[in-house]
C-alpha cells in the first residue's frame, strides 16, 4: 500500500466524522427527542432534565 | 410500580448518556448505510430499548450500536429493493445529502459502495473502535475484522483517487 494514500485516507476519516457530527447536531433537537422518549415510555419528562449546570447558569451565578 | 424517586435514581445517568451519544449513534447508522430519517428512527427506537433496561446495561455505547445495527439490518431485509439498489450505487437520499458538506457526502457514498461486512467494520472504526474491540463486540475473529478493514481501506483509497471532488474538479477544469 502507498503510505501517502493511507495518510490521505486517515486524514479524511479523521475530518469527516467530526464534520458529520457537527451537521447532525445542527439539525437534531436532542432535548426534544429525549423528552419525547420519556413521554413515550410513560415517564415524566422532567426526569430527563439536565442536572449539570449549563454554561449560561454558571455565568449568571458568577455575576450575581 | 416504581416510585418517581426510584425511577429518577435508576435512570439518573441516562439523560446525559442520551445527550452525549444520540447524534453519534445516528452517525454510526448513516455510515452503516442508513438514510438520515431511517437512522433517526432506529436510533430513537434503540434508545427506548436501552431506557427500558438501563440499570442492566454495562457498556451503553457498544450495547446501543449492536442493537441499532441489528434493527437496521432487520429492517433492511424487509425494505424495498429500490433502497438496496440505491445503496449499491452509492447514492444518498436528498435529505441526507442536504445536511452534510460535500466531503462527508462523498465519503458516505464511497462507504455505501463497499460490501456490507466491510462497511460495518468501517462504521465501527469511524466510531472509534479498534479491530480487537470490533471483534469482541460483533463476535467475529480479530483476523477477520482486520481483513475486512484492509480490503475496505484498499477500496476506499482506490475510489478516492478516481472520484474525489478535487480530482473531479481538476479533471473538469482541463489543462
Amino acid at each position: 500500500m502507498d503510505p501517502d494514500k493511507d495518510l490521505v485516507l486517515d486524514r479524511i476519516l479523521e475530518r469527516t466524522p467530526a464534520s458529520a457530527l457537527a451537521s447532525l447536531n445542527a439539525v437534531i433537537d436532542v432535548e426534544q427527542r429525549l423528552r419525547d422518549l420519556y413521554r413515550e415510555v410513560g415517564l415524566d419528562p422532567e426526569l430527563a432534565r439536565s442536572e449539570r449546570p449549563s454554561a449560561f447558569s454558571m455565568v449568571y451565578e458568577a455575576e450575581v | 410500580m416504581l416510585t418517581a424517586q426510584t425511577q429518577a435514581q435508576e435512570l439518573k445517568d441516562f439523560p446525559d448518556y442520551y445527550r452525549e451519544d444520540f447524534a453519534r449513534l445516528i452517525r454510526f447508522l448513516i455510515t452503516q448505510g442508513a438514510s438520515l430519517a431511517e437512522a433517526e428512527d432506529v436510533a430513537q427506537e434503540t434508545m427506548k430499548a436501552a431506557l427500558l433496561v438501563w440499570p442492566t446495561i454495562d457498556h451503553p455505547q457498544a450495547w446501543t450500536r449492536l442493537v441499532a445495527r441489528r434493527t437496521l439490518w432487520r429492517g433492511r431485509r424487509q425494505s424495498l429493493r429500490e433502497r438496496e439498489l440505491m445503496l449499491r450505487h452509492g447514492r444518498l437520499d436528498e435529505v441526507t445529502e442536504a445536511i452534510f458538506d460535500t466531503e462527508v457526502c462523498h465519503v458516505l457514498q464511497l462507504l455505501n459502495r463497499l460490501p456490507v461486512e466491510q462497511r460495518d467494520v468501517m462504521a465501527w472504526t469511524i466510531d472509534g473502535y479498534t479491530p480487537n474491540e470490533i471483534a469482541s463486540r460483533t463476535g467475529q475473529k480479530p483476523a477477520t475484522v482486520r481483513s475486512h478493514l484492509r480490503y475496505a481501506r484498499r477500496q476506499l483509497i482506490r475510489r478516492l483517487g478516481q472520484s474525489s471532488p478535487t480530482a473531479r474538479k481538476e479533471a473538469s477544469d482541463g489543462p
